[in-house]
């Protein structure tokens, strides 16, 4: 058979290239177009390798659940903000009055729970002027920024929690979120801690789980145990919103960042609470008003204790 | 290369504050949590009659199994993790703030599990306390906690090896059985790049065996180390580092030991996003030293050259002066001149070395550089000049004299 190579290079007439074959000669005609130059050369993507291909579209792929992510979620991420009427003593209207921005929380169920720190609204559970009013933002169906008037509903400052709940017109306007676990985290594994400082935009940081059954205070005094440690940036704009995993779940809540006395600057080194524990308490928040035996609680809730199996 | 078989990620609260408690002593040292405020009132919330538990109880959503990329990060941080210690520099003592919680002092840092006799690689900072006050080699100079299984440390006494301020390296050894020293494994940073993934695994404030991870910054950069010195060729990350990272591992995305994180740029005193780890290829080139040596032995000539005011007082503008000879050493046996008296009382020159192996040297300090980039017993071609012949002598280098 024939050994056909071809190189076909540019302005050439149209040739009738002959071809040595075990046959004998055989007559081609070789078309070219313009001042095109073409080579035979290997498929450039197989010539890179599987691998490299598959990491670019890896990259995009985690581009794109980001993203997704980050708009699926949109819509359970609240915010929190602090009206304080007494700044205009002729405020009938609730809505005249100083609206501060606190922190973040994010939807619990269609009955208009909300979830968030403790320490977020702790200064307005302690107001006792009346002159404080809790609210909710939330976007909307349509696009459409919402506030409403929340109330509190359980708080529990040992484990740095708090339950309001907000009267919506019809309950498709509430997305409550995924609620994960935190049993099965793993270190290096991706988070991202989602915030909504302003009702209207979000702020997202990410990083990986940099360390699991941290310990750390909580307003009480008290040490909370089980928290989850994490690189991504938490402050207080996202301060009680969700901290996801990469499938869009809530596995714990952003509540504090490790930072010098006086710098107030965060340092890589955060921590949320982790859902398991917010799983067993907020419900009994909700119904109660108040968690009465913390041990009781939490022994509950992690089952056996697992260890691992050396090789 | 030890993998764990399952993550036990905080079973059940008592596990939790055990291993809080062997972790971490200390809760105070400025941890800020927004809005603290202290003794606190439950008294408005009455809770909601109008559901019940289960309505309000939400089921737990399943996932799968983590992204390729997330399920690397993991395996790499659990394979890895074994070969990082905590290491606390005995000679500090805590200090008892004013609230009366504990701090944990600067003193508490990360060290790297090098090989099968139990020697523990660390920054010359770390344990600085303990070198300043002059404890020998020998003496126990810190304490090192080994992770031992996912959650538990066992603690032992190190002693001190060797250590270097100018690469602010330290070498310790610690007693401990071989099925519980997993050595790290070395990797190069001759072909770092910028833009390549890297982990860091660290004490950060006493969090035990904390993952961050970012990518090479920067290379080629100058450390300000802590003890002073100027460290070059060191790798910039984005990874936090924090203190009580220090001594602690950089690793690439398969692993391999890359650098030691050393440093961070910062006017906070935490994490500002610039961190700094000295590359492994200084460090595997110190270590063996330290090991052997308890010292790293500069590579040089036993001979003394002219600094560059004398030099040019006696008119060699180029090249290392040599003034004096140590007798029986190398330099001498090669047969390399020394400054001397002449009869008349005048001043002879000695030999003036412009080149080693053909990499030519301006001054003192070059020559002092061109000679350690060897290793002790390496034979190099020096040019030299007497009076006015150019010729080459060839010598084997021993310890230099400083």
């Amino acid at each position: 058979m024939g050994h056909l190579s071809v190189t076909v290079l540019a302005q050439q007439p149209s040739k009738v290239a002959m071809l040595p074959t075990k046959s004998g000669f055989v007559a081609r005609r070789s078309l070219l177009m313009g001042s095109l130059a073409m080579l035979q050369v290997a498929n450039p993507r197989r010539a890179l390798g599987r691998n490299a291909r598959d990491n670019h579209d890896e990259d995009l792929e985690f581009e794109m659940r980001t993203m997704q992510l980050f708009e699926s979620t949109t819509r359970s991420v609240v915010a929190i903000q602090d009206l304080d009427l007494s700044s205009n003593v002729a405020a009938v209207d609730m809505d005249d009055g100083e609206i501060q921005g606190i922190g973040s929380g994010f939807v619990w169920d269609r009955f208009g729970h909300i979830v968030t720190n403790y320490h977020v609204i702790s200064k307005i559970a302690k107001d006792t002027s009346g002159k404080k009013q809790i609210k909710v933002v939330l976007l909307g169906l349509n696009g459409d920024v919402d506030s409403y008037n929340a109330a509190i509903i359980g708080l529990d400052a040992s484990r740095d929690l708090a339950v309001l709940k907000i009267e919506v017109p019809e309950s498709s306007v509430l997305r409550p979120a995924v609620i994960g676990s935190s049993k099965d985290l793993r270190v290096g594994q991706n988070c991202y801690a989602i915030g909504n400082p302003y009702g209207y935009e979000h702020i997202l940081t990410t990083g990986v789980v940099s360390g699991l059954c941290r310990q750390i205070p909580s307003p009480s005094g008290k040490p909370i145990f089980g928290a989850i440690q994490t690189d991504a940036s938490i402050n207080a704009g996202n301060s009680g919103g969700p901290l996801l995993d990469s499938f869009g779940r809530v596995i714990g809540i952003n509540t504090a960042t490790f930072t010098r006395r006086g710098s107030g600057t965060s340092s890589g080194v955060n921590f949320a609470v982790a859902i398991d524990l917010v799983r067993q308490v907020v419900p009994h928040l909700i119904v109660e008003g108040a968690v009465s035996s913390s041990r009781s609680v939490e022994r509950g809730v992690l089952g056996p204790p697992r260890y691992l199996s050396l090789p | 290369m030890r993998a764990l078989a399952a993550r036990a990620a905080c079973e059940n609260a008592s596990h939790c504050h055990a291993r809080a408690v062997n972790s971490r002593r200390a809760v105070g040292a400025g941890m800020l949590i927004f809005g603290f405020s202290l003794p606190t009132l439950p008294a408005l919330a009455l809770g909601d009659s109008t559901v019940t538990l289960e309505d309000v109880t939400p089921p737990v959503a399943p996932r799968g199994d983590l992204p390729p990329s997330e399920e690397r990060i993991a395996k790499l941080f659990e394979n890895n993790t074994f070969s990082v210690v905590n290491v606390f520099d005995t000679t500090l003592k805590p200090e008892l703030n004013l609230t009366g919680s504990v701090e944990v002092p600067e003193g508490n840092g990360t060290g790297i599990v090098w090989d099968k006799d139990g020697h523990i690689v660390t920054n010359y900072h770390v344990i600085g306390s303990a070198l300043s006050k002059g404890l020998g080699k020998k003496k126990p100079v810190a304490r090192v906690s080994l992770l031992v299984e996912d959650g538990v440390q066992k603690t032992f006494q190190a002693t001190l090896v060797g250590a270097d301020k100018t690469k602010d390296l330290a070498v310790l050894k610690i007693d401990a059985p071989e099925a519980l020293l997993h050595p790290i494994s070395v990797g190069k940073s001759s072909n770092l790049k910028v833009g390549q993934r890297c982990l860091a695994i660290g004490n950060p404030f006493g969090f035990d065996h904390t993952l961050t991870v970012g990518v090479v910054s920067g290379l080629n950069r100058d450390i300000n180390s802590q003890t002073g010195v100027i460290i070059g060729g060191g790798i910039q990350t984005d990874a936090a580092i924090n203190p009580g990272n220090s001594g602690g591992p950089l690793l690439n995305s398969e692993g391999k030991l890359i650098g030691i994180n050393a440093a961070i740029f910062t006017r906070t005193g935490t994490s500002a996003g610039i961190g700094f780890a000295i590359p492994v290829d200084a460090v595997s080139r110190v270590v063996p030293q330290l090991i052997k040596y308890g010292k790293i032995m500069h590579a040089g000539l036993k001979i003394q050259v002219a600094p560059d005011i004398v030099a040019k007082q006696l008119n060699v503008k180029k090249g290392s002066l040599v003034l004096s000879v140590l007798p029986s050493s190398t330099a001498a046996k090669a047969g390399l001149v020394a400054t001397r008296r002449g009869i008349a009382g005048n001043i002879l020159l000695g030999d003036v070395i412009l080149a080693v192996d053909n990499l030519s040297i301006k001054n003192p300090p070059e020559l002092a550089k061109a000679l350690d980039d060897h290793e002790i017993g390496d034979r190099v071609v020096l040019k030299v000049q007497r009076d006015d012949k150019v010729f080459d002598i060839h010598v084997e280098l021993e310890e230099s004299l400083n």
